[in-house]
């Protein structure tokens, strides 16, 4: 096991190598740049149009860009005296070792172009938001699908398994931003039972995650987490009805699946009871492709949702994802797409392991 | 027993009567109704999308304490649907089961499940084909023995734990305590279906019904497992009900056969007999496609065509179409099922006739009867099976 997931790490190390070129590439391959938001300003000169390009060093070639975003490349010197760092060792290797502390091998995720914070920062800020909302959502909607898919799924072609359908279906049918707007529509603007958006009520809290936040938060723990709660309930309505009707559809079948095994005809012939049928036999094989599941839920606590995020103004990665695109932000961009490869690399060991755990079959 | 043993004539007498008092008292100890099952006039139908399909007509067979009865087919005579409806596992919503299954007297047809849980596993137990597929792939073996002990009320979990490995050691698995923590694809296909077999036993069932138990394994791990079972059941007077298209595992171990085709009883009778002289057209083929020694070089016997679908069952004699004894009258009338003396049951029109030599019908004749049109070397082959 260990041995396994040792030689997975490495394996994915290259893989997110070859994720972050490719990245790269379509990112710089889309048309326009991070100028091209003074294009329209009369007083932005080509000059400084120029400089402005020069300075964020996007008048290199490509690859020489990619190779001082990962940090293969000093941003000080060019061509291949660029490849070794201050010490005379190849620039890729550790500070202590080369010198060179930009780029992303140096843990060095760049500025923003945006407004020059550090990517690093900006992430940090935003991944607890998403993680909150994202962990709830997930646990919520994930646990609710077991629950249908089973109940479903154990009964199905009843009435109940009917209704379920249809309304699952009818729920999941809804595009993300309909029924984010109607819920704020309705809950928000005509009930006033929730807040609009945002993660903090502005006029008792500071914003969230704010130098003042956490002071705040020591202070008042109850009203903020009170506060935090009600933001949380439409964006996580949202999130749990889109994501419900994919999962518990998942589980219904496999629960199904497992039903018309043999093992199970077998756990009839020996007179057993139906609690036992069902939970040792039926659910305990039907449930093991489902587990494996969790894990490929695991990237969404970390990417977050853009539709749910934007809509209610959720100071998440979802949200930075659609800022940065539209101010073509490329390091912050590569950074969260980076993170985000990562994490789905982390997911898919997270399910092999969680296989190999849960069915003896399975040898790593 | 060779009637020329070395024993003198009065010895041999001597311990004769002896077997046959012991076989008396044994009867008496169990009382009125030597007879575990008695399944009368079994009839199944399934629901299915263009309506309702009968897949078994009028079956009635009966075993009694330590006998072993064959019922044999082939694939689609209905063979293991008569014994799913033994033990109460068709699904109610999708077959119609009529008729009596008497378990120890009593009835169980229109049992509620509840009482039928307690049948399964402590009365009636079934062992299946595929043990790979048939046990729970991630539960453990000593697991899946003692949940049948707990369900049964004949031990908490610590005692029947125990007790498993018990059992895995009846059914001669070495090493019982260390494969009891083991998962079924860490055993042979041999050591799995001896488990499967200590699970059946695990119940101490009256009646243990074996669905094609050999099927899936090696030619040599077969007889092994087949004698396991047969040995097993006659030290407890459990009576097995045997589903087996192999009539060489028939011959070995059961005591009656029930030949089945297209979901009707064909014929029945005891084993020795039965398979010596057997008296059906579709037994006398079905005999003599086993492939033999006195018959080396002369290719195998087979019989021509396929089993009628249920949904399609020919009219009158439901074999007439394949039967090489076939006359227009088997595509009329349908026979019965009528005893022809010691112990022995026979469907077929021309019965009394194949008894008394009857030769094949011509392929002209046949034809005229609806049956095969293509020319069959019958002859040839009845000689060499003779």
């Amino acid at each position: 096991m260990l041995k396994f997931v040792l030689r997975r790490i490495g394996a994915s190390l290259l893989i997110l190598l070859g994720t972050t070129v490719l990245i790269y590439a379509l990112l710089l391959a889309a048309p326009g740049g991070p100028e091209q938001k003074y294009a329209n300003n009369p007083r932005f000169t080509p000059q400084q149009r120029q400089a402005y390009v020069k300075a964020l060093g996007l008048d290199k070639p490509i690859p020489v860009q990619y190779c001082r975003w990962l940090g293969a490349c000093r941003r000080d010197a060019d061509g291949l005296d660029a490849l070794l760092g201050t010490t005379g060792l190849p620039t890729i290797l550790p500070t202590f070792l080369s010198g060179v502390d930009t780029g992303i091998a140096h843990g060095d995720f760049g500025f923003s172009y945006e407004n020059g914070s550090r990517v690093i920062d900006r992430l940090a800020g935003a991944l607890l938001p998403t993680f909150i909302l994202g962990s709830l959502s997930a646990l919520i909607w994930l646990s609710l699908a077991v629950v249908l898919g089973v109940a479903t799924g154990l009964k199905s072609g009843g009435r109940f398994d009917n209704i379920v359908s249809v309304v699952t279906y009818v729920l999941n049918s809804f595009p993300t931003f309909i029924l984010g707007f109607a819920l704020i529509w309705i809950f928000a603007v005509t009930l006033h039972l929730t807040p609009v958006s945002g993660m903090t009520d502005g006029r008792l809290s500071p914003a969230f995650g704010s130098d003042a936040y956490w002071p705040y938060f020591a202070s008042q723990a109850g009203t903020a987490i009170a506060d935090l709660a009600r933001h949380l309930i439409l964006p996580v309505v949202t999130l749990v009805t889109v994501s419900i009707a994919g999962d518990s559809r998942y589980v219904r079948q496999s629960v199904i699946e497992s039903m018309g095994m043999e093992h199970v005809r077998t756990a009839r012939s020996k007179g057993l009871s139906s609690l036992r049928i069902n939970t040792r036999h039926i659910l305990r094989t039907g449930l093991i492709p489902f587990a494996t599941n969790l894990g490929l839920a695991f990237p969404f606590l970390v990417s977050g949702a853009l539709v749910t995020e934007t809509i209610f103004s959720w100071p998440g990665v979802g949200r930075l994802t659609v800022t940065a695109i539209g101010n073509l932000d490329y390091p912050v961009l590569m950074g969260i797409l980076t993170i985000g490869a990562a994490a789905v690399a982390i997911g898919n060991l997270i399910s092999d392991v969680l296989y190999a755990v849960l069915d003896p079959r399975v040898r790593l | 027993m060779s009637p020329r043993t070395t024993r003198t004539p009065r010895a041999a007498s001597r311990t004769a009567a002896v077997s046959r008092t012991a076989a008396v008292s044994r009867a008496k100890a169990t009382g009125r109704n030597k007879n575990v099952v008695e399944v009368t006039n079994l009839n199944v139908s399934f629901r299915t999308a263009t309506g309702v399909i009968k897949v078994v007509e009028n079956v009635s067979f009966s075993v009694a304490k330590g006998e072993c009865l064959a019922v044999v087919g082939e694939s689609g005579s209905g063979k293991s649907v008569s014994a799913l409806a033994t033990i109460g596992l068709l699904a109610k919503n999708q077959a119609i089961v009529e008729g009596s299954v008497k378990f120890l007297g009593e009835e169980l047809l229109g049992k509620p499940e509840s009482y039928m849980r307690k049948i399964r596993g402590g009365g009636i137990s079934m062992i299946f084909q595929e043990p790979l597929s048939a046990l729970n792939p991630v539960t453990t073996i000593g697991e899946q023995i003692a949940e049948v002990l707990v369900a049964h009320d004949r031990g908490n979990w610590k005692t029947a734990n125990a007790k498993a490995i018990e059992y895995l050691e009846q059914v001669e698995i070495a090493q019982p305590a260390r494969r009891a923590k083991q998962y079924p694809h860490e055993l042979s296909g041999g050591m799995r279906q001896r488990a499967m077999i200590a699970m059946a036993l695990a119940g101490e069932p009256e009646l243990i019904i074996a669905d094609e138990p050999t099927t899936a394994l090696d030619v040599t791990i077969q007889a092994q497992v087949l004698d396991l079972l047969r040995r097993t059941t006659r030290e407890r007077g459990t009576a097995l009900l045997l589903i087996t298209h192999d009539l060489g595992v028939v011959a070995e171990t059961a005591d009656r056969v029930a030949v089945m085709y297209a979901g009707q009883i064909v014929e029945e009778g005891p084993a020795a007999t039965l398979l010596r002289k057997p008296a059906s057209p579709y037994a006398i083929d079905l005999v003599s496609s086993i492939p033999s020694y006195e018959r080396r070089g002369k290719g195998l016997s087979t019989i021509s065509g396929n089993v009628p679908s249920p949904a399609h069952f020919p009219t009158g004699c439901r074999f007439h179409p394949r039967c090489r004894f076939a006359v227009a009258a088997c595509a009329k009338t349908m026979p019965q099922l009528e005893s022809t003396g010691g112990g022995r049951a026979v469907r077929c029109l021309r019965a009394d006739e194949i008894a008394r030599g009857a030769r094949p019908t011509s392929t002209a004749k046949r034809a005229a009867a609806g049956g095969a049109k293509r020319p069959v070397k019958a002859p040839a082959k009845r000689k060499a099976a003779r």
